[in-house]
């Protein structure tokens, strides 16, 4: 595909408008902005590139490294996200969030070990944030411990942005702990219910959890928001498609 | 100066941050801001992971559903029990574990008896149904020693009860039921080519059957010594085979031309040419002999006179093991013996 790679500046899905658009400094906040809405519409891919044209501008956003790191995480590349995580760390040897990100990328990889470690450090460093408590959580999670969800509860004091409650259901999912994935998603629909992202990723949790009458529910509201949602459309077909019962136990399996 | 990563005031011209280390001249540093990407192979690396993940956490849902027959698999019985409704019931591989409240154990000790059990009945007759035999019985015993004591102190208390249940399963089961089979149904193994039958054929005989004209038999051949034509050669005929019985006690067999006649009907067998002339008159078959034809077991080069024939054809009826009824093996051409006549027909 040789066009896959065009970054646009608007995103996707939004209404075009008569008027020109006003003059913009496109400056890091600009771009580090850019690859926050995307983000948020679950674009990890544009995202990603939008932190790096933010770093471009300017070296020292240290958000913007650790978004990288945690873009290459949701991308699911996770050996670049470590190694990316430790040139970040390079240049900034004790920053909290690269550590935490680094300690995600290593827990996906399955080393727990030096995991732990790397977020025992992030958690002593100064400050507190969502993202270190979420990684943190992520970790019990992967060790099969009780306390994640006092973790991801930690987190979302840390920060009340919706964005806490929806990643942490993408963790859920990762793990494929889908009933309390669905709870996360449910907070993060209940505080942006007007943003299209939580409904899909409830859907999912709800069609992996077996509540396939909820998930359309949800994948139609996702659908209502924006339109044109490639996964939300093709997960709702999936669902209404009949299926055999094995080949539905065996697609709710396979498919991730 | 402020660092960028921790907000902590340096002096101005610091290379690094006092506090974190941090790099404070980053806008002229050249650095690359772009992150390496995965191939399109290792991306699908964290998918199995993911997969993994999934299948964990159902293995972890369901695990002591799961576990449960396992657990009961490796459970032993610490007690023992010698009482006389458990021994009975070891007469059927895992039954006695099954009243003794271990299903799983009895389950798996009955599965495995039945599949040495099963091969050993389709091959009886052939090295590999006696080698599955022998398997069946060694679960058979396995079982009943697993279901009456369960734990043992030491290896010897064990070897030595296992010794007292083979012979107890060997003379109690398994010797009579071999016993009233073999009164019935024997089988035998061909090593070469006899008759209608191939080499390695296994042959059921019935040792009981009444033998009638046309029946293939198994007998011992009658002890004969015959002289070679170069009057050198001695040839001892002896041992086992199989044929077909021409006639039996009280008919009259004749040679008539080249052929040879039962009660004045035409037989396939054909007799020797060195006794057709001498053979016109006939003779009544004797009583308790069966007239055996049998001319595959007679040497080219032996000189036979019409006494050494008759000694060689009638074969007195001890002599005879039984009639051939079934062919078991080789398995795609299993068939009664009727089947195998008029297939060779």
């Amino acid at each position: 595909m040789r066009f896959d790679k065009l970054e646009f500046e608007r995103p996707p899905d939004r209404p075009e408008t008569g008027a020109p658009a006003p003059r913009v400094e496109k400056d890091e906040k600009y771009w580090a902005g850019l690859a926050d809405e995307n983000r948020r519409m679950g674009n990890y891919e544009n995202a990603l590139r939008f932190y790096s044209r933010a770093l471009e501008v300017d070296k020292t956003l240290v958000p913007a490294w650790v978004g990288q790191v945690q873009m290459l995480v949701q991308l699911q590349e996770y050996p670049q996200a470590s190694l990316w995580s430790q040139k970040a760390l390079e240049i900034y040897p004790n920053n909290a969030e690269l550590m935490a990100a680094q300690a995600q990328s290593e827990c996906r990889m399955g080393n727990l070990k030096q995991a732990y470690a790397l977020s025992d450090t992030s958690l002593r460093q100064r400050g507190e944030s969502a993202y270190r408590w979420q990684v943190r959580g992520e970790l019990v999670l992967a060790g099969r411990q009780t306390k994640d969800r006092h973790c991801f509860d930690k987190a979302q004091l840390a920060d009340k942005d919706w964005l806490v409650p929806l990643e942490t259901a993408l963790i859920y999912i990762y793990y494929a702990v889908y009933h309390l994935g669905q709870q996360r998603a449910q907070m993060a629909v209940e505080k942006a219910p007007q943003a299209f992202y939580p409904w899909y990723v409830l859907g999912v949790c709800q069609a992996k959890a077996g509540f396939e009458t909820a998930a359309v529910t949800s994948f139609n509201h996702c659908l209502q928001l924006c339109p044109r949602h490639e996964g939300a459309l093709s997960r709702l077909s999936e669902l209404q498609r009949p299926q055999w019962p094995f080949a539905r136990l065996l697609g709710r399996f396979w498919r991730r | 100066m402020q660092c960028p990563s921790c907000q902590f005031e340096n002096m101005p011209g610091s290379g690094r941050c006092a506090r974190c280390g941090g790099l404070l001249a980053l806008a002229s540093a050249t650095i690359d801001v772009h992150p390496p990407r995965a191939g399109r192979v290792s991306k699908s690396v964290p998918r199995i992971w993911s997969r993994w993940w999934s299948l964990r956490r159902w293995l972890e849902n369901h695990r002591d559903a799961a576990a449960r027959p396992f657990r009961e698999l490796v459970t032993r019985f610490d007690q023992t029990d010698f009482t006389l409704d458990t021994m009975l019931r070891c007469i059927v591989p895992g039954w006695a574990h099954r009243y003794r409240g271990n299903a799983a154990r009895g389950g798996l000790f009955f599965t495995a008896y039945i599949g040495c059990l099963v091969p050993a009945l389709v091959f009886f007759g052939t090295s590999l149904g006696s080698m599955f035999l022998g398997l069946a019985f060694a679960t058979h015993v396995a079982s009943a020693v697993d279901a009456l004591v369960g734990r043992f102190a030491t290896v010897g208390d064990r070897l030595a009860f296992m010794l007292v249940c083979s012979a107890a399963i060997a003379f109690g089961i398994y010797a009579p039921i071999g016993l009233g089979i073999s009164r019935f149904a024997v089988p035998i193994q061909i090593n070469h080519h006899i008759s209608i039958f191939a080499e390695n054929d296994v042959l059921w005989y019935n040792p009981l059957a009444h033998v009638k004209p046309g029946d293939y038999v198994l007998y011992a051949v009658p002890n004969t010594t015959l002289t070679g034509t170069n009057n050198h050669t001695r040839y001892v005929l002896q041992n086992r085979t199989i044929d077909r019985v021409a006639a039996v006690a009280g008919q009259h067999v004749q040679v008539k031309g080249d052929k040879l006649y039962v009660d004045d009907v035409a037989v396939p067998e054909r007799p020797p040419t060195q006794i057709v002339a001498k053979m016109e008159s006939g003779f009544v078959v004797p009583e308790g002999r069966l007239f055996i034809p049998g001319d595959g077991f007679i040497p080219t080069g032996a000189r036979l006179n019409l006494s050494e024939w008759q000694q060689l054809c009638l074969v007195p009826q001890s002599s005879v093991a039984g009639r051939i009824f079934f062919r078991s093996q080789p398995l795609w051409r299993m068939s009664t013996i009727e089947g195998i006549v008029s297939g060779s027909e």
